[in-house]
């Protein structure tokens, strides 16, 4: 159920974020204020990041935020951020429009999120769907519709 | 050579495209009429060379598996299309060490 995973209100569109750095903070803002995660956790992200680079970056424009499972994770939940201006994680690195945060408890309950991302995201890319929307209920009924459709 | 009957997917947290290509191998492995092949998915960090018969990873980590026997390394970390074609090379191979770029 991916109504277990993310909610209407954790889907948002923004215009634009400062830098990469505030990408990372934007979309983990609300899985923070909700207690789904604390600032440790964006902290991880920054650490894991300056250890391995913008490993989250999966496609042309979409990332996956995330971090270990080990630190400041109290429940597991996803958010998306959808960007009207994009954002480069690295010079010369995709133009990311669309962040997926994910905080996890473990390397298997968000099964069905990773799910619904690959369908969306994979070799069938419905990004620029998503990139259509215009509002965050719109982002928010694009991912419940591809949740709930057979592979 | 050795049958490979355990791939293990591995990336930097062992939670997010670690998780998706272990559902996309499963989709992969159907397609290819393989069954008795088990799939898991780990972090880098916790990964050996012994934990599987085949390794898969995305083109970051790909260099860290350098020393491990057989390794596939996906440039679209998310495709089931490039996946299923490098793992029906993985599965036909005669060598026991090979790394599929």
């Amino acid at each position: 159920m991916i109504e277990n995973l993310l909610k209407e209100e954790n889907c948002v569109i923004v215009d634009r974020v400062q830098d990469w750095k505030d990408a990372v903070h934007v979309s983990l803002e609300r899985l923070i204020e909700q207690g789904y995660c604390t600032e440790e956790y964006e902290k991880a992200v920054f650490d894991s990041t300056a250890e391995f680079g913008p490993y989250y970056v999966l496609t042309d424009n979409m990332a996956l935020i995330h971090a270990t499972n080990k630190v400041g994770v109290s429940k597991t939940q996803m958010a998306v951020t959808v960007l009207r201006e994009p954002v480069q994680f690295e010079e010369d690195g995709a133009d990311v429009q669309i962040l997926i945060a994910l905080c996890a408890v473990d390397a298997n309950a968000h099964i069905d999120g990773m799910a619904t991302v690959l369908k969306l995201f994979g070799d069938d890319d419905k990004s620029d769907d998503v990139l259509a929307a215009k509002t965050g209920k719109e982002v928010f009924e694009i991912f419940r519709q591809y949740a709930d459709q057979e592979d | 050579m050795t049958e490979i009957r355990k791939v293990m997917c591995c990336c930097g947290q062992g939670l997010g495209s670690s998780m998706m290509v272990e559902m996309n191998i499963q989709k992969a492995l159907k397609k290819l009429g393989k069954t008795n092949v088990t799939v898991g998915h780990t972090s880098l960090s916790e990964v050996n060379p012994g934990a599987a018969d085949l390794f898969v990873v995305g083109r970051d980590l790909a260099p860290q598996l350098k020393s491990y026997p057989r390794v596939v390394v996906l440039k679209k970390i998310m495709s089931v299309n490039e996946l299923t074609e490098k793992l029906e090379k993985a599965f036909a191979e005669q060598s026991d060490t090979f790394f599929i770029e």
